[in-house]
């Protein structure tokens, strides 16, 4: 009897080890079996007089051969193993897109300037002109195709971010189904519920793919999975969600927020680690978005250099040159929780001092409000109380904000998208310069002139203040004086060569010290010797001087000394006022105060000067009309090389680019007649004569050895050789220049110019170092990928060696069961023999 | 260490994958050429192959610069040529007008042939390229530099030259002025001019003079005063200006030079008793061509009755026959200037081609494919190749269930 049932539990447990073999070799290849192993254990035995006799074998459990540890180093792994594939795809994308020699920038870039070049050589030819622009639409089309293709990976990556999302959400479910249902078996058998584990380790790893998590097993068996920074996924049979959200600083941008009862809120990207998610949130934030403005810098770069070049120069109607490019201006975003009426404006003011970052411009709610200017790659800020703040190269032109409101400002995101060409017509390409030069035939000496060059205000200056009101402005490269004694308010702006500023103390206006001195151009500001420091700098467009297109003639007096004057002024006029001639009749005219009416004024008694520049002091002649109406003129005789004073008339300056009043009344002033000098005191002026500029009209030394700049007007010109007294050079407007080339070849020679990155690259060059920031990102990532990847084989076959199925092993087994099955068999043959031997005892 | 089935099959499938991603890599490489299919494949090569791309690109648009100069300055070179043989045919007339034995008629029918020859040269300055745009009117290319006057010719161009960029910090001179060439000549010697009083009745003409010393130039007027009593003729210098007597009773004889205060000249021929000479400082530093040929044509036009005319048509003639030089002069240094900027160009051009040379082996250094390498690895990761699969097929024919 006891050998039947002990014959039988042998055959019950071989039988639950067949069925157990066979199941392990019909799941050998499915993902996260763990090989099952039947637990036998004999049963208890049964006492007896002559010791404890066997009963047989119970099976006492199905477990799974399965290390805790090797599963979670496998998890970690393989989470790693995701991101750096999924960021490795989408910045292979790129890497592609940007190598490409056909159709990179690089080509259309050279086509461009080939194509200025062309335009230099030919500057009159409407073929060349037309391919100059066809070749820039290449330029702007090949700059827009690259921008689409960014754009594209961007949506992409966006949309990959939403249905990771949405696998993340249906694992996480299905992983909290799977607690419940292993709770609810292992509660009711007591045993552990070997298939339904393994398919929560295959949802696991799955889950591992989409994102990094980590993972605490509870007492009852249940998994507790948390991501990010510790937001509870899973917790037992309870499911939290994530949801795409939008930022409010950006409404464009997909990001990953956490569901809490009825309120979703944001998880930065910074917080989700592993995982194609975290592969995306990686690639967007750390090479996307810097490759997309790096894009847009040299977009924004380049129409910008070549804008203020091409407004410098003169087209074929002979109209100064407009805007060649439509430079794209910074894309701001207003923080959604911003009063709709709150706006901002910001421009470029230096596209050298440019970076790849976003930056954010917000105020705080202290009652004097601070304004702040952050640039968000590393956090570096600058504050003010002044709304007008400058920061590399970003300029807020106006800012109307409540308390702790923010914008989003993208200088250079979409540039390569915004950037077209503003020019269709071939005669609008300015290749000439506005100013020509001339020697004149009467000329004794062997004096040249140089050609000519307008302003720049890249040109970089030196102000030198020589008191509180008064600057001096310097070259800084070539030590020319530009301009003397100009005048300066507190308060009130500098302007020159196109661009103005303002001298600050950091809070607000102030006076600059005697002998401060500041170095200035559009795109350094620098300053020496003083609390004082500039601020709000701003380019006046167009960057060129109003009075360019008077003509200015340089005489000399002897070949020591030279002096200024209009081409246009009567200068010979004026002396002539004291004798007779055209102008005012002398008798018209005062003499030591006899003529007590003063000069009545008609057309014929317009004393027609030029004036122009200069602050308290002398005037040089060119510029506008100056009309001297009543007052009376004294100190005058007939001599011609008189000075005379004109008191209590009124003297009206017209044309000319000055703010405020252009009448004043009852003034002294002093005209020199040989040299058409005008004299106005400072005092007289008031404060609206700070637009004033120029130079000394006589007695400018000159020297052979070391000829000088002469900058006038906006423009610059050099007298090199021995002139003698009597020789004459004149500028003039370059009127019918049509063959001229001077602008063209500047334009092209922005080309090879440094001109972004504070000075250190040009458009190619920076070109090439995107280009070779994502190669070696790609690079890098390849090879990390790639270790990673067999980081993670290495621990899933140490995994597989303890719980993958071996075929083998398992065809050793199903014979080593079918045997014991026999061999129980053949036990309860004999027990049953052995019976009916009992049986027929009785017989 | 236990191995699973699974890792078995794994192990052998990646091996095999491997080889292909491999031998994939090295078929692409041979297919194109190109040793970098990615910039990730060498990212710094990558941006400098882009550089350097652009500097072939750059020194190639210079060479085409540069052979545009060429036909350009060489075009401007021929026109010049013609110029100095109508200059040197002018001066052949001029010399061939001093010969005393020619008439009123026959002076009058040069000066016929001379206004021919001006208007020719009038026609050669305004010379246009194979565009249409006029050689020397400085930038103003449409507009015609010179027309003629009653007094020579008005120059409406100005003064500019037209630069090209012919290497990377190299420009030429495309063009020359109008003004430069034709205006800008020196009249006489450019510091003084003498002249001969109106009230002349002598015969004796007076040269245009040189400056011997420029340190002793006063720029002041002076006069010669002739005295021809009892057959001996003598001469004072006064000057003007001052007032002053500089030196009197001096001997004349013909053809000797006169010098004083650094001006230099001489007078030929017989004063007559009170004749005067003056010498001031000259008001026409320059005097175009076109004047000096017109003045010519008006001096041969001027009958010549009496000795007074005689002297001022030999004065004419000198005066012009020195003009002419100083122009032939302008037009000669014109031509050698773009003889040596021609001469540049030439010499720029072989550097040019050197630099091309030297950016194509860069970026075959750079970018391409070493084929021997290149062929000798795809062959050896062939056989790798082959080898793995075949070690697949053998391991994964291996198993227990085949002997049951």
């Amino acid at each position: 009897m006891s050998m039947i049932s002990t014959a039988l539990t042998g055959l019950n447990a071989a039988q639950m080890g067949l069925l157990t073999t066979s199941h392990n070799i019909t799941n050998a290849s499915t993902p996260s079996y763990s090989r099952q192993q039947v637990i036998q254990a004999n049963a208890l035995s049964q006492g007896t007089g002559s010791g404890f006799i066997g009963q047989g074998v119970n099976v006492s459990s199905v477990r799974r051969v399965y290390d805790d540890l090797l599963v979670r180093q496998g998890l970690q792994a393989q989470t790693q193993s995701s991101q750096l594939d999924s960021y490795y795809a989408q910045i292979g994308m790129l890497d592609n897109v940007l190598g490409d020699s056909s159709s990179g920038l690089s080509p259309a870039l050279q086509g461009f300037f080939s194509g200025v070049q062309n335009v230099a050589t030919n500057p009159e030819s409407v073929p060349s002109r037309q391919g100059l622009l066809s070749s820039a639409q290449t330029l702007v089309s090949r700059f827009h195709d690259l921008d689409q293709r960014f754009s594209e990976v961007r949506d992409d990556v966006n949309s990959q971010i939403s249905s990771s999302i949405n696998e993340i959400n249906t694992l996480a479910q299905e992983i909290a189904n799977l607690n419940s249902n292993i709770g609810l078996a292992e509660g009711i058998y007591g045993q552990p519920a070997n298939d339904l584990l393994d398919q929560r380790d295959a949802l696991l790893l799955r889950l591992n793919k989409e994102i990094g998590t980590s993972v605490v097993k509870q007492d009852d068996g249940t998994l507790n999975i948390f991501i990010g920074t510790g937001q509870a996924l899973v917790v037992g049979t309870q499911v939290m969600t994530l949801a795409t959200t939008t930022s409010s600083d950006d409404p464009a941008r997909t990001l990953v927020g956490y569901v809490i009862g009825n309120r979703t809120s944001l998880i930065p990207d910074s917080n989700l680690q592993g995982g194609k998610l975290g592969g995306y949130l990686a690639f967007r934030s750390n090479t996307l978005d810097d490759a997309q403005n790096s894009l847009g810098r040299i977009a924004i770069g380049l129409a910008q250099t070549f804008n203020d070049q091409h407004r410098l120069g003169q087209d074929l109607n002979g109209v100064l040159g407009g805007n060649f490019f439509n430079a794209p201006v910074p894309n701001i975003i207003a923080n959604t929780g911003n009063n709709p009426a709150s706006s901002i404006s910001a421009s470029i003011s230096s596209v050298s001092a440019l970076t790849t970052s976003d930056y954010q411009y917000s105020r705080d709610n202290a009652v004097i409000p601070n304004y702040t200017l952050m640039r968000l790659s590393d956090n570096v800020s600058v504050t003010s109380t002044s709304p007008l703040i400058t920061l590399d190269g970003i300029s807020i032109t106006a800012a109307t904000l409540n308390a702790n409101e923010s914008f989003i400002i993208q200088p250079t995101r979409n540039a390569a998208r915004d950037i077209s060409l503003a020019i269709s017509d071939t005669e609008k390409i300015a290749a000439a310069a506005p100013i020509r030069t001339s020697a004149s035939l009467a000329n004794t000496g062997t004096g040249l002139i140089s050609a000519g060059s307008v302003n720049s205000f890249n040109d970089k200056v030196v102000i030198t203040f020589t008191s509180a009101t008064a600057f001096d402005v310097v070259d800084s490269t070539t030590g020319a004086t530009l301009a003397t004694n100009m005048v300066y308010a507190s308060g009130g702006n500098v302007s020159f060569n196109g661009w103005t500023m303002q001298i600050t103390d950091g809070i607000g206006p102030t006076s600059p010290a005697l002998g401060d001195t500041f170095t200035v151009d559009h795109t350094l500001i620098s300053t020496t010797s003083s609390t004082a420091t500039i601020g709000g700098m701003t380019l006046s467009s167009p960057p060129v001087d109003a009075f360019l297109s008077n003509g200015v003639k340089v005489v000399f007096d002897s070949a020591a000394t030279f002096h200024l004057e209009g081409t246009t002024n009567n200068v010979t006029g004026l002396s002539s006022i004291a004798t007779s001639a055209a102008g005012i009749a002398a008798a018209a005219l005062l003499v030591n105060g006899a003529n007590t009416a003063g000069f009545t004024v008609a057309t014929a008694n317009t004393v027609t000067s030029t004036i122009g520049t200069g602050g308290a002091g002398a005037y040089t002649s060119t510029g506008a009309k100056i009309t001297i109406s009543g007052g009376t003129i004294s100190g005058a005789t007939a001599a011609p090389n008189d000075t005379f004073t004109v008191s209590g008339a009124t003297v009206t300056i017209e044309g000319g680019s000055y703010a405020g009043s252009t009448t004043f009344k009852g003034v002294d002033i002093t005209i020199d007649e040989l040299t058409g000098v005008i004299s106005i005191p400072a005092a007289v002026m008031g404060t609206t004569a700070s637009t004033f500029h120029g130079r000394p009209a006589t007695g400018i030394a000159y020297s052979s050895a070391t000829p000088s700049l002469i900058s006038v007007n906006g423009w610059t010109t050099q007298v090199t050789g021995v002139p003698l007294a009597g020789d004459t050079f004149t500028v003039t407007t370059n009127t019918g220049g049509i063959g001229d080339n001077r602008n063209a070849l500047l334009l092209g020679g922005l080309q090879t110019q440094n001109t972004l990155s504070g000075g250190t690259a040009s458009y190619q060059s920076t070109y090439g170092q995107l280009v070779s920031q994502i190669g070696n990102k790609t690079r890098e990532l390849e090879a990390t990928s790639k270790a990673q990847a067999s980081m993670l084989v290495q621990f899933q076959q140490a995994q597989q060696s303890v719980s993958g199925v071996n075929l083998d092993e398992e065809a050793a087994n199903l014979l080593r069961y079918q045997q014991a099955y026999q061999a129980s068999g053949k036990v309860l043959q004999l027990a049953s023999t052995l019976f009916d031997t009992l049986l027929n005892l009785g017989r | 260490m236990r191995l699973s089935t699974n890792t078995i099959y794994e192990q052998s499938v990646n091996a095999v994958l491997l080889q292909q991603e491999s031998l994939q890599k090295t078929q692409q490489q041979v297919a194109t050429g190109k040793r970098m299919q990615t910039p990730a494949d060498d990212p710094i090569a990558a941006a400098r192959v882009l550089n350097v791309a652009q500097a072939a690109s750059i020194n190639a648009q210079y060479a085409e610069n540069r052979n545009n100069a060429k036909n350009s300055l060489a075009l401007s070179d021929t026109i010049l040529s013609n110029i100095s043989t109508l200059i040197q045919d002018v001066r052949t007339d001029v010399v061939s007008a001093g010969n005393g034995a020619l008439n009123n008629s026959d002076r009058t029918s040069l000066a016929n042939t001379l206004r021919g020859r001006l208007e020719e040269l009038v026609g050669l300055t305004n010379a246009t390229d194979s565009s249409g745009n006029y050689l020397f009117s400085g930038y103003q290319g449409a507009t015609k530099p010179f027309s003629q006057t009653l007094t020579g010719a008005q120059y409406y161009g100005d003064q500019g030259q037209r630069l090209i960029q012919v290497a990377s910090s190299r420009q030429i001179a495309l063009s020359d002025s109008g003004t430069d060439i034709f205006e800008r000549v020196k009249n006489g010697n450019g510091v003084f001019v003498t002249a001969i009083g109106a009230a002349n009745n002598g015969s004796a003409v007076i040269s245009s003079g040189l400056v011997a010393d420029p340190a002793s130039l006063t720029g002041q007027d002076y006069r010669v005063d002739f005295t021809v009593a009892a057959g001996v003729t003598t001469y004072s210098v006064v000057n003007t200006t001052t007032s002053t007597t500089l030196s009197s009773n001096n001997p004349y004889t013909s053809g000797s030079t006169i010098s004083f205060d650094g001006l230099q000249f001489d007078i030929q021929g017989a004063p007559s008793n009170g004749d005067t000479f003056t010498v001031a400082p000259t008001t026409e530093p320059n005097r175009s061509l076109f004047t000096t040929i017109n003045d010519l044509i008006d001096t041969l036009e001027t009958p010549v009755i009496t000795s007074a005319n005689l002297s001022n048509l030999a004065a004419g003639l000198s005066t012009a026959l020195l003009n002419l030089d100083n122009g032939l002069d302008r037009v000669l240094n014109t031509q050698s200037s773009i003889g040596t900027r021609l001469q540049e160009l030439d010499s720029l051009q072989s550097t040019g081609v050197d630099l091309n040379l030297q950016y194509q082996q860069n970026l075959s250094q750079l970018q391409d494919v070493d084929y021997t390498k290149a062929i000798s690895d795809l062959t050896r990761q062939q056989t790798y190749l082959e080898a793995a699969q075949k070690a697949f097929h053998t391991v994964s024919g291996l198993s227990l269930f085949n002997y049951l």
